[in-house]
């Protein structure tokens, strides 16, 4: 099967552990969330699988060959992150052309088309974009080079929310017309709920879970109504937080719901992946 | 194969568009110096080692667009390796275009001399291997084009080296290393070499020196040991280079 299988890959800098001992494989024609607090190496394995920075020990494979330092590897990969390693004086319309060169299926085209409806000016120079327009130029890099695998690290910095929506539209759109797969790297988790099929979580270098987002999902529940009710009612369960409105409260429980009887004034309803998310990755 | 045919292309691009403007305004030069020679009647002038101008050239364009270069390949699925092999190629085409240009610019220079005696135009071929005064023949200008693409290739891949140690180094190791080679070279060096060596090395090195400028044959043979040398630590510098894309 068509995959990139990340085994076993450690990787320190200086006196930290910022990968330790990572097993991953992200699967084609799928979108992934990666997710993870600060510092917890989600950059640094984009970055590793990119063939930016390189393993202390373990290998990564696409489609069975090795990524590292191999350019037919590394043609199905595009990265976009917040760094720009296009040269600042590069025009936007030349960006695209440079890219054109190293990856064939690049669709001009669709490029242009993007640029038009984010109102990107395809002539200016790449260092006179803001931060927001900047990400708008790498995101449409990155939905254009029709590579089997796209990662992007932090696309919606700066974005503005109309342009969060477009971006999240056209993604799903280019998604359903020509399926690839898609890793998303970010910290506004309630947006991209929605779109992620698959979520990654990284907690200090680790991989704490890798599952589908609807089996996630089903790890914890909510537990809501009058508080007394709702405190009777969590009696017991592992509950994991709460917060309170007024006399509402909700409770947020960890495994899986084995309420039978629902009280009148109760509702219960499946966690959020923020809610747990933050649960689940905090220390 | 793939991916070095569009970095080449890519590289050559940038490079070409710079080169050309030079040889533009080189040309320019040596038209202005002919004209003012004989517009002012008696007064003679003289161009000449316009090849360093080259050296300087190709020397800055290469440290330059070093960092670029990489980040973009980088950025684009290229392998370090490949960044390797499409510079190599890139810069031994550069040498070629600009060595042909070099002969170019010495031809021209030597028709104007002969068309008036108030204007003289001196290659750096001539100044370094030929008497004074003595016009260069047929089998001198190859020897000067052969000087050039050596000379040229030379400096682009000295350039490529010190582009590449560059990349790697810290903040403060780009401040230490410059300065540590001043002063190994013009303190620690004489001082060991009069203490210890009774200035042999020095001797040595004249000897070098003279030998490397006593013919065209020699120079090319130094600049391939340099050449060779070069190329072999600047493909240690990148071959695991960690990619700085810090803004």
């Amino acid at each position: 099967m068509n995959c990139i299988e990340i085994k076993n890959v450690t990787k320190d800098f200086k006196n930290t552990r910022a990968l330790d001992n990572i097993n991953l494989k992200l699967e084609e024609n799928k979108i992934y969330g990666l997710l993870g607090r600060n510092g917890a190496g989600k950059s640094t394995l984009l970055k590793i699988i990119s063939n930016r920075i390189f393993t202390d020990s373990g290998s990564i494979t696409v489609n069975g060959k090795n990524t590292c330092e191999n350019d037919s590897s590394q043609r199905k990969i595009y990265l976009m992150n917040e760094s720009n390693l296009y040269p600042p004086k590069m025009k936007i319309k030349k960006a695209f052309q440079v890219t054109a060169s190293f990856y064939p299926d690049f669709d001009f085209e669709y490029a242009n088309k993007l640029a038009k409806l984010f109102n990107l000016n395809v002539n200016k120079q790449i260092r006179s974009l803001s931060t927001g327009y900047t990400s708008i130029f790498k995101v449409i890099t990155a939905l254009s080079v029709n590579t089997p695998y796209v990662f992007m690290d932090e696309p919606i910095l700066g974005l503005d929310a109309n342009h969060r929506e477009l971006f999240y539209k056209c993604l799903l759109e280019k998604y359903t017309d020509n399926p690839f797969c898609c890793i998303i790297s970010t910290h506004i988790i309630e947006e991209v709920a929605g779109i992620i099929e698959n979520v990654v979580i990284i907690k200090n270098g680790s991989i704490i879970r890798d599952t589908s987002c609807e089996e996630l999902l089903s790890e914890g529940y909510t537990i809501s109504g009058p508080a007394a009710l709702a405190d009777k009612l969590a009696e017991g369960k592992n509950i994991i937080g709460s917060d309170s409105i007024g006399g509402l409260k909700n409770i947020y429980i960890a495994g899986k719901n084995d309420i039978t009887e629902i009280p009148v004034g109760i509702e219960i309803v499946s966690m959020d992946l923020q809610k747990l998310f933050v649960q689940l990755t905090n220390s | 194969m793939t991916t070095i045919k569009p970095l080449y292309k890519y590289i050559m691009k940038n490079n070409l568009k710079s080169i050309f403007i030079f040889y533009i305004i080189m040309t320019a030069i040596i038209h202005i110096g002919f004209f003012i020679c004989k517009l002012s009647n008696g007064s003679s002038g003289g161009i000449g080692g316009m090849e360093i101008a080259t050296i300087f050239l190709l020397f800055s364009l290469v440290l330059c667009s070093y960092r670029e270069t990489m980040n973009l390949s980088v950025q684009c699925g290229v392998s370090r390796k490949t960044v390797f092999i499409s510079s190599l190629l890139a810069f031994i085409t550069c040498g070629i275009i600009t060595g042909t240009m070099d002969l170019l610019l010495s031809l021209l220079g030597n028709f104007y001399e002969s068309r008036i005696e108030t204007f003289t135009y001196d290659s750096m071929y001539e100044q370094t291997f030929m008497p004074v005064g003595v016009l260069p023949k047929f089998n001198d200008f190859l020897k000067v084009l052969l000087m050039c693409i050596g000379v040229n290739t030379a400096t682009l891949i000295i350039a490529f080296l010190i582009g590449a140690l560059n990349y790697r180094l810290s903040k403060t190791m780009k401040v230490v290393i410059p300065i540590s080679i001043f002063v190994f070279i013009f303190v620690i060096f004489p001082i060991v070499d009069y203490t210890i060596f009774d200035m042999e090395i020095t001797k040595q090195i004249l000897k070098l020196l003279r030998w490397t400028f006593s013919s065209v044959y020699h120079t090319l043979v130094i600049a391939a040991v340099t050449i060779s040398a070069a190329l072999a630590m600047t493909y240690l510098f990148i071959r695991r280079v960690k990619i700085d894309d810090k803004k």
